[in-house]
């Protein structure tokens, strides 16, 4: 196999996941696709050296969430304009296919920091332990499991939130 | 929330998404070449906004520097082709653009306001080349625009084409590459034009003065006084551009220089050849130890230096058109111990350039370009002991663009009996590319062997050796023991070229590795290369874009004090 078709079957096979693991962080269709693309071109231009990794997809998620914690601190102040637009009983921001999932879970997700977000993704969506998430985020393990407990209460207390004002609106 | 609800909360939410048509791969590819565009034309900004704060710092606002202005300003009037004098005594400098084959001539010229006013030259002067028919196709490309104050002064290069505004009398000059190609023909019927921008008559660079001390700055292969095409004479640029040569000085032998035998980390003293002179350098402190200046008989200063296989032997050319050879040995300081003492090499014409010699100093191998227009180069090995001479030809066209010396004496475990051999950069112009690639690359010829083919040599490693992204191969250097060749290779895979230097084994031809880090090279870099290696090659000193030793195919960084040009003055402009 060569390695243009190597990096093609990669691709392939790692790109939605990629794109779905920072929509989760990101919670923008656009921008995700956006880090995402924009890691497999460098994964692209590095292909001959990362071929020879064990996991790929690794140094590529890396690269992805970086690019996605960048976007995202700066489309913080407008997720934060959305959320209080969301709070403030207008309709949350739809996904196709997505509406039930992102107007409760995704929604409520949103609203946590980017940091909390970013590590709840990782482990509950891409079933990544503490541990391994603090070898490729390069944080200690405590701080990301801090934020990990921090991210679930948070997240607890908006989906309350959310289910209050839903009572409240019948 | 339980755990496994959050999680099925969020495959519910996400795992769609997973599933959903994954874009073209082209996409990707797109992206990767905007990227990649994007970032050369940031690199190039860079070197321009760098170089303008160079210009400012160097010149201050005392200095007569041709001003810069904005491409969509206009400062004065733009020049006119009857006030703009192109001067013929165009300086012929040889890039180190390796990613290039055949190599890229690149010529400075000179361009000067002779009117009263000054006037805005906008954009690159537009050059074409009048030649005969079959030279039509030859790519011109314009580089790095130069300005200098009409007073001495440093050059400075500013790399954005933009408007340059010429007060009275003040010079600008392009820097115009062009890529000849091999069997270029007939070049004595060459002519140069260069276009002003604003679509004025052509001003014609007709020839350039058949004597003179310029006379060397423009050889032709065939003929003394016209632009050479493939591997002419190269001159330092600092040649015309002089600045304070370095000044030997007492003080600067003095303190804990290491003794000339202090162990075999390295050569301890490396000669480079700076406006003429040759100066010598100790490499661990990169104090000038010695200055030597070219006898009265070759006013025209040194051409080429090469280095003997003790590292304190150097063989130093002279003269422009029929070179003289001369040798000169330093002591256990650096200083000259025996001065310069004339060769008896035959006088032949432009072999100045492109020499080495033997390890134990007993021979001298020397390319000659023949004359007759096509690339057809010789070598000739000249005992230094008689005076004899045997040359080597090849049946075809072709250019010898390097040489190095093989020494097994220096292994002293091994008892030698047998001829150094000489390792010779080969690039074959016969008609037939396919029997021209499979000669070209770097060959080792075995001068005690019977015949004068120079296709009877060995060939170690094919011109179309890759090495990953790597292609190319220049700047050959083969370990004293003749186990080992570094090489410089370039990448093109990153988008603006890439060199690094590559080892490969003598024996099989098959790379070792990659010893330096990759350096962009863009034709205008500095100059990458191997400078000198052990006997058994197993450590090195290199310079790529950084300066370090070679340990294995381990490279560490660390300041060699050698003067890298930015501008590759031909394979001989230094010697370790």
């Amino acid at each position: 196999m060569t390695r243009t078709s190597e990096f093609e079957s990669f691709y392939q096979a790692s790109y939605g996941r990629i794109v779905a693991l920072l929509l989760g962080v990101l919670g923008d269709r656009q921008e995700a696709e956006d880090a995402a693309q924009e890691a497999f071109a460098r994964a692209l231009a590095r292909w001959p050296r990362l071929s020879s990794y064990d996991v790929p997809e690794a140094w590529v998620r890396r690269v992805a969430l970086r690019l996605a914690v960048d976007s995202g601190r700066r489309l913080r102040r407008s997720i934060r304009l959305s959320a209080r637009l969301t709070r403030g009983g207008q309709a949350p921001p739809r996904e196709p296919g997505d509406r039930v999932a992102f107007s409760d879970l995704g929604s409520a997700l949103m609203r946590l920091p980017l940091r909390e977000r970013e590590v709840l993704v990782l482990h509950y969506f891409a079933d990544m332990t503490a541990e391994r998430i603090a070898a490729e985020r390069g944080l200690p393990p405590g701080t990301v499991k801090a934020r990990l407990v921090a991210g679930r209460k948070r997240l607890e207390r908006e989906l309350a939130a959310d289910r209050q004002e839903a009572r409240d609106a019948r | 929330m339980r755990d496994d609800q959050l999680r099925e909360g969020m495959a519910a939410w996400l795992g769609p998404v997973q599933q959903a048509q994954v874009p073209d791969v082209g996409v990707i590819r797109r992206r990767l070449r905007r990227r990649r565009a994007r970032q050369a034309a940031a690199g190039t900004v860079a070197c321009a906004l760098a170089a303008a704060v160079l210009v400012t710092l160097a010149h201050g606002r005392a200095a007569h520097t041709p001003s810069m202005a904005g491409p969509n300003r206009t400062i004065s009037v733009p020049c006119r082709a009857s006030q703009l004098r192109v001067d013929p005594r165009a300086v012929l400098v040889r890039t180190n653009a390796t990613s290039m084959e055949p190599l890229p001539d690149t010529y400075l010229l000179r361009i000067r306001n002779t009117g009263r006013a000054a006037c805005t030259l906008t954009g690159w002067p537009k050059l074409s080349i009048a030649v005969p028919q079959a030279m039509r196709a030859i790519p011109v490309s314009y580089g790095t625009l130069i300005t200098r104050p009409v007073r001495n002064g440093e050059i400075s290069r500013i790399v954005e084409p933009t408007a340059v505004v010429l007060p009275p009398r003040a010079e600008a000059a392009a820097m115009v590459t062009v890529t000849y190609p091999l069997a270029l023909r007939d070049c004595a019927s060459a002519v140069w034009s260069v276009t002003p921008p604003q679509g004025d008559p052509a001003v014609l660079v007709r020839r350039v003065q058949a004597s003179g001390p310029h006379r060397q700055l423009m050889i032709c292969r065939t003929s003394a006084v016209t632009v050479s095409p493939v591997y002419p004479a190269a001159v330092p640029i600092t040649q015309n551009y002089p600045r304070s040569p370095p000044r030997e000085s007492p003080a600067n032998l003095s303190g804990s220089l290491p003794a000339g035998n202090a162990g075999p980390e390295a050569a301890p003293y490396f000669m480079v050849l700076r406006r003429g002179n040759a100066v010598v350098y100790d490499w661990r402190t990169g104090r000038v130890t010695a200055v030597i200046r070219p006898p009265r008989t070759a006013p025209q200063g040194f051409t080429g230096v090469a280095a003997a296989g003790d590292d304190r032997t150097f063989v130093l050319a002279a003269g422009a058109g029929h070179s003289s050879f001369y040798e000169v040995a330093l002591g256990q300081l650096g200083t000259v111990s025996r001065s310069l003492a004339q060769l008896p090499v035959p006088a032949v014409a432009n072999a100045g350039t492109s020499f080495a010699v033997s390890p134990d100093d007993s021979e001298l191998a020397l390319a000659l370009p023949q004359p007759g227009g096509v690339a057809t180069d010789e070598i000739m090995v000249v005992s230094l002991s008689d005076g004899a001479t045997r040359i080597w030809r090849s049946p075809d066209p072709g250019s010898v663009y390097a040489m190095s010396w093989e020494d097994p004496l220096a292994l002293r475990q091994e008892v030698w009996s047998g001829h150094p051999r000489l390792l010779v950069g080969w690039a074959d112009a016969a008609r037939a590319h396919r029997v021209a690639r499979q000669r070209s690359g770097l060959r080792l010829l075995d001068p005690a062997a019977p015949g004068t083919s120079l296709l009877g040599s060995r060939l170690v490693i094919p011109a179309t050796v890759r090495v990953g992204t790597l292609t190319t191969l220049n700047y050959p250097l083969v370990t004293p023991a003749g186990t080992v060749v570094f090489a410089t290779m370039t990448s093109h895979a990153g988008g603006n070229p890439q060199a690094a230097v590559v080892a490969f084994s003598a024996t099989t031809g098959r790379p070792l590795g990659v010893v330096t880090p990759l350096v962009d090279e863009s034709g205008f870099g500095t100059w990458c290369g191997a400078l000198w290696a052990n006997a058994s090659g197993s450590r090195a000193l290199a310079a790529c874009g950084v300066q370090g030793m070679v340990s294995g195919t381990h490279f560490s960084t660390k300041n060699l004090h050698f003067p890298a040009p930015n501008f590759g003055v031909g394979s001989n402009f230094f010697a370790w």
